[in-house]
């Protein structure tokens, strides 16, 4: 099987990265370059260098390079994914605006989670607005989530969760906010549900995204990989339109807004960098 | 179509943002020319990223002139858009941006040369080495650089006669660096040798070059220059590092190099000089 040595995933993953945004980190390296390899044996391909020239040049539709990603992505979600970047959102980004709202006398908090798979990110979303709000009786909350696969969110209405998506779970959060249905699974608080909002929406239709106006928060985590570089994009800049003045959007964690569109201004919010309008 | 020109200059951004994903949509390139005129006076930078990112997904061959005129704009946003503009046009517009390679700005031939590159095409490579005659030293470099990226065998010879001409160290370099990146034989390193040491007086070589020089007599297998070039360093610690890696790579081409007993002497004076145990450990598995 062809080896994939560090510099060769490194020239890979520049390539990724410079078409899609989406940064593979050669952390990650142990776990994909099998896979990589793998792919690579099948084509018949020599070496990685050819394999990249082969993506370049010879794949004009991106059959290859969907492949690929479907090789490189993890299909998987889970409550309080992505912790340091959940954290810059509750400690910082939220009280900001919170802040904002109070000066104008504005009661509304408005939030898309694109891409929202069985609920895991809504929710976790929910519970951390619940925690960090003052006064949170006071507020009008919307927390709209979307996603492609019908089954994924017929499970996401649901609510019933298995330790799997637990695992990040705080203890304190999981006594405060779920039920304990058997020993295997949790069922999630009614208050907590009801906040969110399910919808099937495929993102990559423009009648479709073009209808969302005036959030506050956008969460489009671990979604992006599975666009082409036009959904991708007009995507993302419908992120911007969607956004309130000084709004944020929160991509995954190796996906990088400012790749992807110059339209955003960063800061720092704790050891984080987040992406506003 | 008309009303894609017209939403381009809607007071209201979203609405420009939108036209300008939808003109992308219709892959026309007649609609290139709007695009173009808007990303001029265009203020908001989300509209601006929408208009590039279109222009970059239809193309845009009847504009040259006008994309071109935006290298010399006073933006930095403007110019690096323009060399994806035309990076993306690919041999389309190789003829173009050649042609343009004689403008007075120095700035503007390097920006050329910038978007040669990005089109990632073969046809470029003809034009991007004729920058190594460019009369300034930014944009010889710049070429220099892209060539080595490419790969490109074909310019040794002119990047030699370049290097036995110029005095400039950073161009010097960047051909140095340029050899280590691509297949080179013996008999060009041993070339740039004669020319840093003369008469094969390695005294005479300029400390500045050891770096490379000690990467390049590896690279090719030539273990009597390394040896040469190592002795005349007065203390062996300070190129350690890059002398063992190397020899390290030598190691993976030649079988017979790391035998030389040159090499071996060299290897040796290391392991007692250096106080870096993780080196040391390397030179003996080396030696195993
Ligand atoms: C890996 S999950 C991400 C879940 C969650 N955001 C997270 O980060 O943990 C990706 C989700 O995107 C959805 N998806 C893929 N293409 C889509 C599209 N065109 N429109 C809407 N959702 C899509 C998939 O159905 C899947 O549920």
């Amino acid at each position: 099987m062809a080896n994939i040595t560090a510099e060769e995933f490194d020239t890979l993953s520049d390539f990724i990265y410079k078409k899609t945004g989406i940064r593979f980190e050669s952390r990650k390296l142990y776990f994909i370059s099998k896979r990589i390899g793998k792919r690579i044996d099948e084509l018949g391909v020599e070496t990685v260098a050819e394999y990249i020239r082969m993506l370049r040049f010879a794949d004009p539709v991106n059959q290859e390079f969907q492949k690929l990603t479907d090789l490189l992505t993890i299909n998987e979600t889970y409550f309080f994914r992505d912790f340091p970047q959940l954290q810059a959102f509750a400690e910082h980004c939220l009280s900001e605006v919170e802040k904002k709202k109070n000066a104008v006398k504005d009661n509304t908090i408005r939030i898309w989670s694109a891409g929202c798979s069985t609920g895991e990110e809504p929710y976790t979303i929910a519970i951390i607005l619940l925690e960090m709000l003052n006064y949170f009786s006071t507020w009008k909350i919307e927390i709209i989530a979307n996603d492609i696969d019908l089954t994924v969110l017929s499970k996401a209405k649901q609510a019933v969760y298995g330790k799997r998506s637990l695992r990040d779970v705080p203890q304190e959060y999981l006594d405060r906010y779920f039920i304990k249905k058997d020993s295997e699974s949790y069922v999630l608080q009614k208050k907590v549900k009801k906040m969110v909002q399910f919808e099937h929406v495929n993102l990559s239709e423009k009648k479709e995204i073009r209808k969302k106006r005036g959030f506050d928060f956008i969460f489009c985590r671990n979604l992006l990989i599975y666009f082409d570089d036009i959904s991708r994009k007009r995507l993302v800049d419908q992120f911007y339109v969607a956004l309130n003045e000084g709004g944020y959007v929160f991509l995954g964690s190796s996906e990088s807004p400012g790749r992807i569109s110059t339209a955003f201004k960063l800061k720092r919010a704790g050891g984080y960098i987040v992406y506003y309008k | 179509m008309d009303e894609f020109a017209k939403a381009l200059n809607d007071p209201d951004e979203t609405e420009r943002i939108y036209a300008a994903q939808d003109i992308a949509e219709t892959k026309n390139p007649n609609m290139s020319i709007h695009l173009i005129d808007r990303l001029q006076i265009e203020g908001s930078q989300a509209v601006r990223d929408a208009i590039v990112f279109s222009l970059n997904n239809l193309s845009c061959s009847g504009n040259y002139e006008k994309i071109f005129d935006l290298f010399s704009s006073s933006d930095p946003y403007l110019r690096n858009s323009t060399i994806d503009i035309f990076g993306s046009e690919g041999n389309e517009a190789i003829f173009f941006l050649e042609s343009h390679m004689d403008h007075a700005d120095g700035e503007v031939r390097k920006l050329i040369l910038d978007a040669l590159f990005a089109t990632g095409v073969p046809g470029a490579l003809p034009a991007i080495r004729k920058g190594l005659r460019d009369p300034s030293v930014n944009v010889k470099i710049t070429a220099v650089e892209y060539l080595g990226r490419l790969e490109d065998r074909e310019s040794v010879e002119i990047m030699l006669e370049i290097f036995s001409n110029e005095t400039e160290a950073m161009l010097r370099t960047a051909i140095l660096e340029m050899l280590c990146q691509i297949e080179c034989r013996k008999t060009d390193a041993e070339d740039f040798v004669s020319i840093l040491a003369p008469y094969g007086d390695f005294s005479l070589m300029d400390p500045l070059y050891l770096p490379h020089m000690i990467r390049l007599s590896s690279k090719t297998g030539d273990a009597e220059s390394l040896c040469s070039i190592v002795n005349t360093i007065a203390d062996i610690n300070i190129y350690a590092e890059d002398i063992v890696y190397a020899i390290e790579q030598a190691d993976r081409i030649y079988e017979e190099f790391i035998k030389e007993d040159c090499v071996l002497e060299i290897m040796g004076k290391i392991m007692q000089a250096t106080e870096n145990d993780e080196l040391r450990l390397l030179c003996e598995e080396l030696m195993d």
